[in-house]
């Protein structure tokens, strides 16, 4: 168990490399110069010549690769283009805000998403399983700045409950965090009730009915810790998509997280900072799948990692 | 009854944290226009909302008059001018203190002017309109080639006394020598770039030191800026104490939030017009502002096509600006023929060179060589408005003959292909930096700033014409006659070779809550805090 941990781990040194290598050339493959971009509308040849020498955009782009690489590697990543403040403060500001959200959501997708599932599966076919179907599809169909907008309309100007937009952790997390969870939701019911519903139908349920357990015990003891596995991938991946995902939902409800600096970044051919978000990224990425990997043989012991 | 319970206490909950937005009469909350700003430094700053915060925080020697744009006195009391017109004498005011309370005098005012001529430090592009035409800048910033025209270096060094033009007299007179006579100098000292900060400040990233009636008490990126009033400032305390600046990137949210009451202030665009005019509350908070702007397309004469007079002749009259501005801007904005908005006196209402006229349009292009008509390809970056403009432009030109591409990229993709001339037309929304015709006539369309906005402009039959007028008017002092050989030249430039072809002069619509009492923006459609007085 340890050998393999330490060998995922290792695996993810080329992984962050290949896909820091990635986005470094794709960034400098786009059309648009940062320091024209800088310069904008007024500017002329000598205030954009000295602009891409202190980007250091002026060197030929191997140069810039190895000096980014090794910046990196030392902990650095640059600063921004645009603010010229280092690019690991400017992520540090809005990732908490990011976090916040993504968890709160979460909170919410598996706090509502796993019990309803439960009672979709347990009550097949009823008015329960119906109505948590239901909700499930809308929340996979409704395209997220859709529900942000309603939920605005709604909540925010009718009802006048919760404020519509703005960073604050609390009650202007209200909308933001239903709106991000919504996805994640639909997602985690279908996977608990289709795993659930498989579970149901094995052999050693019907040995446990039999053997007068009560129907409680059943679902929760024998049932529900089989179907877990499936119900933990889908989780684990989507904990992942929420970070990067909750960007819609940052644009509409104007939260300054990390998904909205990364559609600034590109669009202002801001280098460092494409570099460094999705540096940031990929790292969570690969991490929560290396974690689920992980704790696979802890939820399912007749899974065994050999070396 | 366990689902009643639940009910209860849902709707307790929602209660608790239900929202009531606290409105004084002493704050104030807006929302930036366009995104938030990068620097405050006014020596760097080069966008719209950088501009928004220090017209609020900072101030220059001289000022302008909220409805008629003239320059009046600010941190100069007065100012004499050389009969030559190149030494100009400015008296300071006294008792004048920095937010940090240090005393303003002499010593700050040749600092400030010395960091903008400074290269490394003075990279707004205000510096060039400020101190183009004072001695020494020339030592500063050895002239570049253009774009295009030969590699450009990096700036040498600036020289270590600052820029020799500007001189300290005594703790309370500067002067300020120019190279030739520059009438609009004065304007341009109301530009961010000639606000004044204080001696030996460099650290600006919490915000500058400045002398205006508020400062910078919060700046938190991608969240807000807070204003505090500075209750010592020199024309008294301002009656809003407190301005919150939010940071909400989309103009369709910042309505939501205004309709929520959480904006006292917000713009409108032309395509919610028509759904705010049908709102009953709405309507009556909707206000027309005027500011100093004109659309235009920018032109490669260089071009094939393009470089035929009578080609863009018969595209400038195939624009029909009156239906454009009725419909897609739902009359927000006035058709444009010249180049000077109507705000400004030279501004020419009987000047009307083209008339829409698709069949006459067609034969003149017959008679220029192209019987089938002609293709023309015009750049945009991504602004919804300008897009809808642009394929309005498109259809009424098609019965004249026109088959118009509008190709829509990036912003930085965009700049960089306007930069090295690879692009037909394309639009610019050309804010004036100052109230000055010279503002667009110099720096868009005539002198060595050209190729940024046409390219070839030397090819035109009448080039060194236009430059001598152009020449001729911008040191011609303020008044009628200035504005006389501005108008003549907007005649030969759009009217005779179409070298720059208007469409029109938008104008802004704004909510404004009634609390605000009046629309507190100035005629450049700029808002300045210090003038407005809420009602609670």
């Amino acid at each position: 168990m340890l050998r393999y941990t330490l060998n995922r781990v290792l695996q993810l040194i080329p992984t962050i490399l290949g896909i820091y290598t990635l986005v470094f050339l794709l960034m400098r493959v786009l059309p648009g110069d940062p320091a024209q971009f800088l310069a904008g509308a007024h500017d002329d040849a000598q205030t954009i010549a000295a602009l891409r020498a202190s980007l250091h955009i002026d060197q030929p782009v191997w140069t810039q690769y190895v000096g980014f690489l090794s910046d990196m590697l030392h902990g650095n990543l640059g600063n921004s283009f645009i603010t010229r403040r280092p690019v690991l403060d400017m992520i540090g500001l809005a990732l908490p805000n990011t976090a916040v959200l993504a968890i709160t959501a979460m909170l919410i997708a598996v706090g509502i998403g796993v019990p309803l599932g439960i009672i979709a599966a347990t009550r097949r076919n009823s008015l329960w399983d119906t109505i948590s179907r239901l909700i499930a599809l809308i929340g996979v169909s409704i395209p997220v700045f859709w529900l942000g907008l309603q939920l605005q309309i709604l909540f925010g100007l009718q009802l006048k409950l919760f404020p519509v937009s703005g960073l604050g952790f609390d009650n202007h997390l209200v909308l933001p965090a239903i709106c991000a969870s919504m996805g994640m939701l639909a997602l985690i019911m279908r996977m608990t009730r289709s795993s659930l519903l498989d579970i149901l139908n094995q052999d050693y349920i019907r040995t446990a009915y039999s053997k007068g357990l009560t129907a409680r015990r059943v679902n929760v003891r024998h049932a529900l810790s089989n179907a877990v596995l499936p119900i933990v991938t889908v989780w684990g991946t989507s904990v992942a998509g929420l970070l990067s995902g909750t960007l819609l939902v940052e644009v509409i409800f104007s939260w300054p997280g990390v998904g909205r600096q990364l559609v600034d970044a590109i669009t202002q051919r801001d280098y460092p900072m494409v570099q460094g978000l999705v540096l940031l990224f990929a790292l969570i990425y690969t991490l929560m799948n290396m974690l689920i990997d992980i704790a696979y043989p802890l939820l399912d012991p007749r899974i065994r990692y050999n070396g | 009854m366990k689902q009643l319970r639940f009910i209860v206490i849902l709707l307790a909950l929602t209660a608790v944290f239900s929202t009531a937005f606290a409105q004084d009469a002493t704050s104030l909350t807006v929302a930036f226009d366009q995104s938030q700003p990068n620097t405050l430094d006014p020596a760097a700053v080069g966008i719209a909302d950088e501009f928004f915060v220090l017209r609020n925080v900072c101030e220059g020697l001289v000022s302008y008059d909220p409805k008629t744009l003239a320059p009046t006195p600010a941190l100069a009391t007065s100012w004499d001018i050389s009969s030559d017109g190149l030494t100009y004498t400015f008296h300071l005011r006294d008792g004048v203190t920095f937010s940090d309370g240090s005393k303003f005098d002499a010593t700050a005012v040749k600092y400030t002017f010395d960091r903008l001529a400074n290269p490394t430090t003075g990279t707004s592009y205000t510096a060039g309109l400020v101190l183009g035409s004072v001695a020494g800048w020339s030592d500063a910033r050895p002239s570049a080639p253009a774009v295009g025209q030969g590699t450009p270096t990096v700036p040498a060094p600036a020289p270590s006394d600052g820029i020799s033009g500007v001189k300290v007299v005594d703790p309370s007179t500067v002067s300020v020598t120019l190279t030739a006579p520059k009438p609009s100098f004065l304007e341009t000292l109301t530009l961010p770039g000639a606000y004044i900060v204080a001696n030996g400040e460099t650290d600006f990233s919490k915000g500058p030191t400045c002398t205006g009636p508020y400062t910078v008490s919060e700046w938190t990126p991608d969240q807000q800026i807070v204003l505090k009033a500075n209750d010592s400032y020199w024309a008294g305390a301002p009656s809003v104490k407190t301005v919150t600046m939010k940071v909400i990137p989309e103009q369709s949210q910042q309505e939501v939030e205004y309709e929520a009451g959480g904006l006292d202030l917000v713009t409108v665009p032309p395509s919610d017009i028509s759904r705010i005019q049908g709102d009953a509350t709405l309507s009556k908070q909707l206000q027309q502002v005027s500011n100093l702007t004109t659309v235009l397309f920018r032109i490669n004469l260089k071009d094939p096509v393009m470089s035929n007079v009578k080609v863009r002749q018969a595209f400038a009259a195939a624009i029909d600006r009156e239906t454009i501005v009725k419909t897609v801007l739902q009359g927000q904005g006035e058709p444009a023929y010249g180049l000077y908005p109507p705000s400004m006196s030279a501004y020419d209402p009987n000047f009307k060179p083209f008339v829409y006229d698709p069949a006459a349009i067609k034969q003149a292009l017959a008679d220029a060589g192209y019987p089938d008509g002609v293709t023309l390809t015009i750049r945009t970056d991504q602004v919804e408005a300008t897009n809808d403009v642009l394929n309005a432009i498109a259809q009424t030109a098609a019965p004249a003959g026109f088959t118009i591409k509008v190709d829509s990229t990036e912003a930085s993709v965009y700049t960089q292909d306007r930069n090295s001339c690879n692009m037909q037309l394309g639009s610019i929304i050309w804010g004036f930096d100052y109230p000055d015709p010279e503002n667009v006539a110099t720096q868009a369309l005539a002198g060595t700033s050209l190729s940024r906005i046409n390219c070839g402009y030397d090819t035109l039959a009448d080039a060194s014409d236009l430059q001598a007028l152009n020449d001729k008017a911008a040191a011609t002092p303020l008044g009628p006659d200035r504005d006389k050989l501005w108008q003549q030249f907007d005649q030969q430039a759009v009217g005779t070779d179409a070298a720059a072809i208007p469409v029109y002069f938008p104008t802004t619509s704004v909510l404004i809550n009634p609390r605000v009492g009046g629309i507190p923006y100035d005629a450049q459609g700029n808002i300045q805090f210090y003038l407005i007085k809420l009602s609670s």
